[in-house]
């Protein structure tokens, strides 16, 4: 038999059973019963593969966000040398069809470093899903969990702010570096 | 019963055994929810750090301390006392620069100070700059002389240098003598 639309299949289907003199049609997703002669048992279970993914965009307020070709970037200018200061540096959105976590990790461990030759550093934390469940951590090179377990998105996704606050210092003039992963994974 | 199998074929195959048998047992299932490979979006963080380098003056410290007011510094000389300098502190000179920077002094008379309309005398002088630290004599031009080259990068609250004058004692009119220094700090 040739392939139909699912509509279609499933009038057909039903169609098939109407025709037999006693046809009994049951949806369940049970072991399959014993049947009486001439009866028929239909279980329907659909297949819904995983769905997620992540995606970044500029913040609401804060850093200037740039995106081209898999790279992200977001730049801001330091304006002060003491205290801290709270910059926006992404909006993550992040959409998934089952339970998933989220892990952030800095490739030099919540640093941020200066070009060759510049010992100065600046070092800082990440508010994850700041004005929402606001959890503040220190990326490690290897992976901060900051979601665990989340639920099931609609979607169109959820966005999350995040947010870095930097510890000011008196630094050499320089534009200071950091890379941060983040990763969605669904057990 | 029919075994799981593709989802289209699986249709299909239902159907066929729907229609070829009039006692069928029919299970449609799928397989489990399909596993996904982690997301990952990497993002650069670049925070710039722009130059922020200033100078300022204040009244100097330690001996023979010219009174300081509004960027001006007066002193009183006692005028062939016998010795052939007097030094007198005129400034306090507090240095902030994040990257290397250098000083330079220049003299609006040319390292002369001189006095009102109608007095030619004038009394020399040379300008010491951190005199407690570097200690370097130098007599100011027009134009300007380098003080200090490429000094280090500050803390943030900055370098305090003393800023000494060393007069060539003479005798000369009773009168008051005037010249003006210009500081300037440059980043390469």
């Amino acid at each position: 038999m040739q392939d139909l639309g699912s509509s279609a299949r499933l009038a057909h289907i039903l169609t098939a059973l109407t025709a037999t003199t006693a046809a009994t049609v049951v949806l369940l997703a049970a072991p399959e019963p014993a049947h009486a002669a001439g009866s028929a048992t239909v279980t329907l279970a659909a297949s819904l593969p995983s769905n997620c993914s992540i995606s970044l965009s500029a913040p609401a307020s804060g850093a200037t966000f740039t995106s081209g070709g898999g790279n992200n970037t977001a730049r801001w200018t330091v304006s002060s040398s003491t205290g801290t200061t709270t910059v926006g540096i992404t909006t993550l959105n992040e959409t998934c069809n089952q339970r998933y976590d989220v892990t952030i990790a800095s490739s030099n461990g919540a640093t941020l470093l200066g070009s060759a030759g510049n010992t100065d550093k600046l070092t800082y934390s990440l508010v994850y899903d700041a004005g929402g469940a606001n959890t503040t951590f220190t990326p490690s090179a290897g992976g901060t969990l900051v979601g665990n377990n989340l639920t099931k998105t609609p979607g169109g996704g959820r966005n999350k702010a995040i947010n870095l606050i930097l510890q000011n210092a008196f630094v050499t003039a320089d534009t200071y570096t950091d890379t941060l992963t983040i990763t969605q994974t669904a057990p | 019963m029919i075994r799981n199998i593709g989802g289209t074929v699986r249709l299909t195959h239902v159907v066929s055994a729907l229609t070829a048998g009039t006692a069928a047992s029919v299970v449609l299932f799928g397989s489990a929810i399909d596993t996904q490979a982690a997301q990952t979006q990497n993002l650069t963080l670049n925070a710039f750090v722009p130059q922020t380098c200033s100078i300022a003056l204040t009244a100097p410290t330690g001996t023979n301390a010219a009174t300081f007011g509004a960027n001006s510094a007066t002193f009183t000389t006692s005028p062939g006392s016998g010795t052939a300098t007097l030094t007198f502190g005129v400034a306090t000179l507090t240095e902030i620069c994040n990257k290397k920077y250098s000083i330079t002094i220049s003299a609006t008379n040319g390292s002369t100070l001189k006095g009102t309309a109608g007095n030619t005398d004038v009394l020399p002088y040379s300008v010491v700059y951190d005199a407690s630290g570097a200690n370097t004599t130098i007599t100011p031009s027009v134009a300007g002389v380098q003080a200090a080259t490429s000094l280090a990068k500050t803390n943030g609250s900055g370098v305090a240098k003393q800023i000494q004058v060393v007069l060539a004692n003479s005798f000369v009119q009773a009168d008051t003598y005037t010249d003006t220094l210009t500081l300037t700090q440059t980043v390469p």
